[in-house]
């Protein structure tokens, strides 16, 4: 009987069909309603250009309980991975540099006035060895840099403290750490280099 | 010939459907199916538009959105338990208990007087190699100054003693902050005269004794 076949068939169609646009809708009241006053309430939403997200001032908090205004961020495809790095110096007005470097995130931010213009995941320092939290000065540079203490490599270096904390270029894996240092990728550290000067602030919140 | 009857019967009664119901039928489906994507869509910018709002009211949660989140406690330990535990059973040797850290080893040290040095910006390679031989010059002898001329032929000893002074004069030169290892002397391939002496009494020696052997040997033979 294919003519019986054909017509189940197509009822069984309609109904998956239906099924579907009854979840689909079921789904979108779900999501809709709790957003749907404060969407319509604020009216300078964040603008996104696929490289950044700009909005009103906002203020991001640093380790003193100071806060520092915010006008833009880079936007990154989801969660970064332990090497990825963002950097993007496009439209971005010259103003002070400074560096914001979140360990219980694992990220760092470099900011030029009140933009993101470099963006990356750190190692940091071991239980055993951690990384000092604060605010930092970068009391000197190098991009050749081999730790007389260590035995190590560590290129693009910027010195924070005097006993030898300081960021550089390291192999960023999952499961690594460092010796209090702050680990960048490499090429993240040149374009860091390059952007900071010394004595340029240098703030990192605790783990 | 049954079974075709019976189709044609089902054909029938599916085109037996008046024109405007099969239409009807249609268009319902149509929509229906046509609508299953606008609304996904339509349920996905909301999602957006929320995460969006939520970003204003706080920028940190931006940078949490790109966080890969935070190192968990014990993340840099491993024991590896599963493969450990048999391979200790087997061999009878007690493993000490707890995790182990898995950054770097101990420190090591090393001669920083032949490092370049690291604060200056780009430092020049020859630089550390050149001091040296400055101080040579004043190191060199103590009785008193010796011309510049005159320091590579009275100041280059090739067994290495008088190089000590030189080389820790180099580190010293070269501003190191820290302490200043002993550099090991460099060895010489051409051995001392001493040592040449030496070599050449021992193989005559040697050849004295196996031909003051062999000839006793021949003349017991000969006896």
């Amino acid at each position: 009987m294919p003519s019986r076949g054909v017509t189940i068939a197509t009822a069984a169609a309609a109904v998956i069909a239906v099924a579907i646009a009854a979840g689909a809708v079921v789904n979108a009241a779900g999501d809709r309603m709790p957003a749907a006053a404060p969407v319509s309430s604020s009216t300078p939403a964040i603008v996104a250009d696929g490289i950044r997200l700009r909005f009103d001032p906002r203020p991001l908090a640093m380790p003193d309980g100071a806060t520092r205004p915010v006008r833009s961020l880079l936007e990154t495809r989801g969660a970064m991975r332990f090497g990825d790095f963002s950097w993007s110096e496009e439209g971005v007005p010259p103003g002070p540099v400074w560096v914001r470097v979140d360990l219980s995130k694992q990220l760092i931010s470099v900011f030029r006035g009140e933009h993101e213009i470099g963006t990356a995941v750190i190692l940091y320092g071991t239980d055993g060895k951690p990384t000092p939290t604060g605010n930092f000065p970068i009391l000197a540079r190098a991009v050749h840099h081999r730790s007389s203490l260590y035995d190590a490599e560590m290129p693009y270096m910027l010195r924070l403290t005097h006993d030898g904390v300081a960021i550089h270029a390291s192999a960023v894996q999952a499961g690594a750490a460092t010796h209090g240092c702050i680990g960048v990728p490499e090429a993240f550290a040149r374009h860091l280099y390059g952007a900071v000067r010394r004595g340029d602030p240098v703030a990192i919140l605790p783990a | 010939m049954g079974s075709n009857g019976a189709k044609g019967g089902g054909r029938r009664r599916w085109t037996g459907m008046s024109q405007r119901t099969r239409r009807r039928l249609a268009a319902v489906g149509a929509a229906t199916l046509l609508a299953v994507p606008v609304l996904m869509v339509a349920g996905h910018g909301t999602v957006v538009e929320r995460a969006l709002a939520a970003a204003i009211a706080d920028p940190a949660s931006i940078l949490s959105a790109r966080s890969p989140g935070s190192r968990g406690a014990g993340a840099l330990t491993q024991t590896k338990l599963k493969q450990t535990k048999p391979r200790y059973a087997k061999s009878g040797v007690r493993r000490t208990p707890g995790p182990r850290e898995r950054v770097l080893g101990q420190a090591r040290t090393r001669p920083t007087g032949a490092l370049p040095l690291g604060d200056a910006g780009d430092p020049v390679i020859g630089l550390p190699l050149d001091i040296p031989a400055g101080a040579l010059g004043g190191i060199g002898d103590a009785a008193g100054p010796i011309g510049p001329g005159v320091v590579p032929f009275g100041g280059t000893p090739v067994t290495g003693i008088g190089v000590v002074g030189g080389g820790g004069g180099g580190g010293g030169g070269g501003g190191g902050g820290g302490p200043t290892d002993p550099v090991v002397p460099p060895v010489s391939v051409v051995p001392e005269p001493s040592t040449w002496l030496m070599t050449i009494v021992g193989f005559f020696a040697a050849g004295i004794g196996l031909r003051r052997r062999r000839s006793a040997t021949g003349r017991r033979a000969a006896a």
